[in-house]
């Protein structure tokens, strides 16, 4: 366990650690001008060339990068050029909001995704699995900002079941994580199905209901803990595509969570910020990845993954 | 299934193909006319009628030509982005299930990393921090400045973009089927006859994993078309006036209360089109099936 | 087994379906966030740059600055100046001094009596470099300003403060209008060691002396003024807090609002969104909640009286006949009224005698013919793009031209770009153009935009560059008079000048609308000051 523990640990630094590349990668060598970008669109000639003295951006970029780096360890994420608050500040005010929305957004599409994957793989072929999927499918092509538009228009403003926009209190949560769990809840149905059918087909399965085990037992002690395990292990790596989602969510129920931050700081060149809310995600998918690998163990402390 | 979301797929390709065929061009080219016109007398798009199929947008321009249009931009980026996830994801896919060992693991770290990092978040940095600098392809020596890449926000870049965030999961799949397919006797045969590393993946892993590529490349096309809706719906893809479907969303937005149609068509579109891509993906996988064990 | 379960799937999805249909309403079901609470609820799209006096300069952000700082004058409903934080000033009989007495109980929401020190400091600060202070032009007239700008001094000799409860503002030139700029909230005053405790970040830790503070702000997130308990004049203010909320666009903050979610529409400039201008005026639900305020403003179309054609009077003349003025207002919705000069009606000074030009194509082609233009001429307008309103009086001017047999094509171009192409000697023959008011008082539009002795070849406020000597002394002589109504009466006349010279096409002076819920009371409009918070309370029936 503790060997395990180690071993995904140093995988996470080493994840982290590319990560940082990839983010100075782009800060630095992509713009025609780092210090222009730095500086703000409406910065004078006087002020470029002074920061382009102070971030020494003359310096070979490996230079560049070992300072950046030697920063980030110490938890300087940077400044805002903006708003000149501290970026880890700013990300750690927003955070709990992104993070509200999103494990709402996990429990709702769980909530959904499984009983409906379980369902479909019950009735495999019948008419309801073929709809049931067919919907899923729809769902999962809908682009999430248009959906958002059209469920705040419909559910929002002309009924008023839910309130518009903004966050002042967990209603306000409700519908945002619902349009992110329709986006997702289709792809995951459809992984529970194909698992469960998977397992169905399997020797145990069999063994259990030749011993005369009732049709629910050996549906949910065996079959549905033995499908669900790699959906555990997808929903660590999708927390980077949830994020993805997130920013859309967040924009258009102007919630104010990292989406909207990450947004607003690519309008405003906000180069430091970029990066801390790029570094700050990677660091939540890898947490995440781990947690999960962990709850994976947990549940079958069988299973070894490469 | 597959043979619906053929049709679609066939569809929208010969829509914007034949698209200055299908829609009066004109009614895009000339700005002031179209204002007088495609108001009403509010001064107010107008809904779908007899004159203007799918109504009017905001500057007076026919919603059904501008969708037409769009189609396009929206599935040329698509394919695009999608060739370019596809060659990346598959080379460095097959590289590692190939060669496996240290040449694996380093691969399939650099995908980690890129997988840990959100491809939206990355793509709107990458495509908003992009202000004009030029990408010299060529040795500084020579003068070949026909290969530069300009780095500003247009068409290239942003199926570049796009391309770039969207290929690990096309490497991990890759990398498994070639894993498996490299253990098997031909492969060994082959090298013992002296056939070139470069030999044996052409001519024998590359037509095995074929099924597999062309069903991950219409997935991937599917998601590289809502990707690019995204990111012109934001306005870091291509810049107006192209008519992106995302866009045009975008547009729609101020109006959505009076013309709800502005943004609900293209909507419409973006979704035909994905379901159509993950239609054709799907149905093909099932056909093709032993191999494909794709995950999206 | 089986059927049990798609049994209660079907219910449920009736069950939510009815939920669904059962509260279907027509969006005006609005019921208060804040039930009756006296929290006034709006929003904005982003942040404030700056919450300091003397950096804030935008139709947004001053509200909210004059609900944390207050200063020596304000206005009254009627656009009178009464004393505010001063007890009463003078002014001396050449015009160049004001004394100013101010009121004893007045501190500042650190606890801090206000003095007339303050008032010293608060000034110099405007006009100190270091501050970058928009607002350091305005006070340029003050003796010594120029010196201490320059570094050659270290005070403003003309401010002075005798004692604490005197502040002396000497000028090198009379100035009436000067007291309109200390009116404005550059002059409010500021607590000295705060800012030198919070240095640059004074913008985002305000203190000052208005009847209420600043207790929360988080930025992206919301922006919470409370009610201050220690304010020296609690009567009349009702309000116990303020929550805005940052984030969101004009759509989302229309339809925030039709839900109860706000009580104020949108406080940005357009006050209701372009697209949904129409709807609201014919919604009579909404309709009864819109405030409708002529704005001190003018929107017009320059003609560079250096390019030909536009160099001659009889061709601006032409082309100011030949535009259908009432035609433009109504194709933007009645939204402003048809101008016959440069004041707006709200402006002392404002000539209601005024004819103008009336709409008279056949009198546009004579004025035409007679000035060499038989067959008319080409030429082009810049306005802003992605602008509607813009495009619909291009477009309205362009069919208006045509008639005439004047070729116009339109060019658009960004909001930046515009400013800086009208302000370049010798670039833009035709552009369209606004200007709003900083005070009531006919100099801020006639001296600033029409006066020749202030071309400049770039950056140019006049930017018809248009100069006639004899306005140049009419607006030079009034800018030192000290008797209002003579001075009115040189800036009338200065204004039939250029009325008749026609520089400008002069169009229409725009209304601002305020869309506020029927529960927010206390909205007293007037040109300078639309939206004064303070005065605002909720009070539901």
């Amino acid at each position: 366990m503790i060997k395990r523990l180690i071993h995904r640990l140093l995988w996470a630094v080493m994840i982290l650690w590319g990560a940082t590349v990839i983010t100075f990668i782009i800060a630095h060598a992509v713009p025609a001008d780092p210090a222009r970008v730095y500086a703000g669109a409406n910065a004078d000639a006087e002020t470029i060339a002074r920061i382009r003295l102070e971030m020494r951006l003359d310096d070979p970029l490996i230079v560049q990068y070992t300072r950046y780096l030697g920063k980030l360890i110490q938890g300087d994420l940077g400044t805002s050029l903006v708003t000149n608050e501290r970026v880890l500040d700013a990300i750690i005010l927003r955070f709990p909001t992104t993070a509200a929305l999103s494990i709402s957004a996990v429990i709702l599409w769980l909530l959904l995704s499984i009983p409906l994957g379980v369902l479909t793989s019950i009735y495999q072929g019948r008419f309801i699995d073929r709809t049931v999927l067919f919907i899923g499918l729809i769902a999962i092509s809908l682009p999430v900002f248009w959906l958002a538009r059209m469920l705040q228009y419909y559910l929002a403003y002309r009924t008023g079941l839910f309130p518009v926009a903004g966050y002042v209190n967990w209603t306000h949560i409700i519908l945002p994580a619902i349009t992110l769990a329709i986006v997702t809840t289709g792809y995951y149905a459809r992984l529970v199905h194909t698992n469960m059918l998977e397992v169905l087909n399997q020797e145990f399965v069999r063994v259990a209901r030749a011993k005369g085990l009732s049709e629910w037992r050996v549906l949910f002690k065996h079959v549905l803990r033995n499908a669900l395990i790699p959906v555990v292990t997808i929903l660590g790596l999708d927390v980077a595509a949830l994020l993805g989602g997130v920013v859309f969510t967040e924009n258009v129920f102007a919630l104010p969570g990292l989406g909207t931050l990450a947004l607003q700081s690519v309008f405003n060149l906000d180069v430091p910020m970029i990066m801390g809310v790029v570094l700050f995600s990677a660091t939540l998918v890898v947490c995440s990845n781990i947690i999960v690998d962990f709850i994976y163990q947990w549940i079958d402390p069988r299973i070894e993954s490469e | 299934m597959a043979c619906i979301g053929g049709l679609l797929v066939l569809l929208l390709v010969g829509i914007s193909l034949f698209a200055p065929f299908l829609s009066d061009v004109g009614l895009l080219e000339n700005p002031l006319e179209q204002h007088s016109l495609g108001l009403n007398e509010d001064g107010l798009p107008r809904a779908p009628g007899s004159t203007f199929r799918l109504g009017t947008d905001n500057l007076g321009r026919d919603v059904l030509s501008r969708v037409i249009f769009g189609a396009r931009i929206s599935l040329t980026v698509g394919i695009v982005a999608m060739l370019t996830a596809v060659f990346i994801g598959v080379s460095i896919g097959a590289t590692a299930g190939y060669f496996g060992g240290w040449v694996n693991t380093l691969l399939m770290r650099c995908t980690d990393v890129m997988m840990t990092i959100p491809g939206l978040l990355l793509a709107i940095a990458f495509a908003g921090l992009m202000d004009g600098r030029i990408i010299h392809l060529h040795p500084d020596s020579l003068e070949w400045h026909s290969l530069d890449i300009p780095l500003k926000r247009g068409l290239i870049t942003v199926f570049l973009v796009i391309g770039i965030v969207s290929w690990t999961w096309i490497a991990r799949v890759i990398r498994g089927q070639v894993l498996s397919l490299r253990s098997r006797e031909f492969v060994d045969s082959a090298r013992a006859l002296g056939c070139s590393h470069f030999r044996i993946i052409l001519r024998h892993i590359m037509p095995n994993i074929l099924p597999t590529i062309i069903v991950l490349a219409s997935l991937s096309t599917a998601n590289t078309v809502l990707l690019d809706a995204g990111l012109s719906y934001l306005g870091v893809g291509v810049p107006p006036p192209s008519p992106s479907w995302g866009t045009m969303i975008a547009e729609g937005q101020a109006y959505f209360i009076v013309s709800p149609h502005m943004t609900i068509v293209p909507g419409i579109a973006i979704i035909l089109t994905v379901v159509g891509f993950n239609l054709l993906g799907q149905g093909l996988q099932e056909v093709l099936d032993p191999y494909a064990k794709g995950k999206r | 087994m089986r059927s049990n379960h798609l049994y209660i799937l079907h219910l449920v999805i009736i069950t939510l379906a009815c939920c669904i249909l059962s509260s279907c309403s027509d969006g005006m079901q609005a019921n208060r966030l804040y039930e009756d609470k006296n929290i006034l609820r709006i929003a904005v799209p982003s942040d404030p740059r700056s919450l300091d006096p003397a950096i804030a300069y935008d139709v947004v952000t001053w509200p909210l600055v004059r609900t944390i700082f207050h200063g020596l004058i304000d206005y009254d409903d009627d656009l009178n100046l009464f004393p505010w934080q001063a007890e009463s000033w003078t002014i001396s009989d050449d015009g160049r001094t004001l004394i100013f007495k101010l009121r004893p109980d007045v501190r500042f929401s650190n606890g801090r009596k206000v003095i007339a020190p303050d008032y010293v400091y608060t000034l110099e600060r405007i006009l100190d470099p270091t501050t970058k202070s928009p607002g350091q032009g305005f006070f340029r007239n003050i003796v010594g300003a120029r010196a201490f700008q320059d570094g050659m001094a270290d005070h403003v000799s003309g401010l002075k403060a005798p004692d604490d409860e005197t502040f002396i503002i000497e000028l090198s030139q009379p100035d009436l209008p000067f007291l309109y700029v200390l009116a404005m909230p550059f002059a409010y005053v500021v607590p000295r060691e705060e800012i030198e405790k919070e240095g640059s970040d004074f913008g985002r830790y305000p203190v000052g002396t208005g009847p209420f503070f600043l207790s929360d702000w988080r930025r992206g997130l919301i922006l919470r003024f409370k009610r201050n308990p220690d304010f020296n004049n609690p009567a009349g203010i009702k309000l116990d807090e303020i929550e805005i909320m940052i984030g969101g666009d004009a759509t989302v903050h229309m339809m925030m609002f039709e839900r109860g979610e706000l009580d104020i529409a949108s406080v940005t400039s357009s006050g209701i969104p372009d697209p949904d201008f129409i709807r609201v005026m014919k919604n009579p639900n909404l309709r009864r909640l819109v405030a409708t305020q002529s704005l001190n403003a003018l929107f017009y179309l320059s003609m560079n009286t250096e390019m030909p054609p536009f160099d001659q009077v009889k061709v601006r003349k032409a082309v100011n006949h030949a535009i259908d003025r009432d035609r433009i207002i109504r194709l933007i919705s009645d939204r402003g009224v048809v101008a016959n000069g440069v004041l707006p009606p709200g402006m002392p000074g404002f000539n209601e005698h005024l004819k103008g030009y009336d709409f008279n194509p056949e009198k546009a082609r004579q004025l035409l013919l007679e000035a060499g233009y038989k067959d008319g001429f080409k030429t082009e307008l810049m306005i802003v793009a992605q602008n509607s309103t813009e495009t619909k009086i291009g477009q309205a001017v362009q069919q208006d031209l045509e008639r005439v047999g004047i070729t116009l094509e339109l060019k658009p171009v960004t909001g930046a770009t515009r400013i800086e192409a009208l302000g370049h000697r010798k670039t833009v023959p035709f552009g369209t153009f606004g200007w709003y008011q900083d005070y009531p008082d006919p100099s801020n539009f006639l001296d600033v935009l029409l006066n020749g002795r202030r071309i400049t070849d770039i950056n140019s406020n006049n930017v018809s560059f248009y100069n006639n000597e004899k306005v140049n002394s009419l607006l030079e002589e009034a800018a030192f008079i000290t008797d209002q109504n003579r001075r009115l009466g040189l800036y009338q006349e200065a204004e039939e000048i250029i009325v008749d010279e026609a520089p400008w096409v002069f169009l229409y002076h725009p209304n601002m609308y305020i869309l506020r819920q029927a529960w927010l009371k206390g909205l007293k409009l007037n040109p300078v000051w639309p939206i004064r918070y303070e005065k605002m309370w909720i009070e539901k029936d």
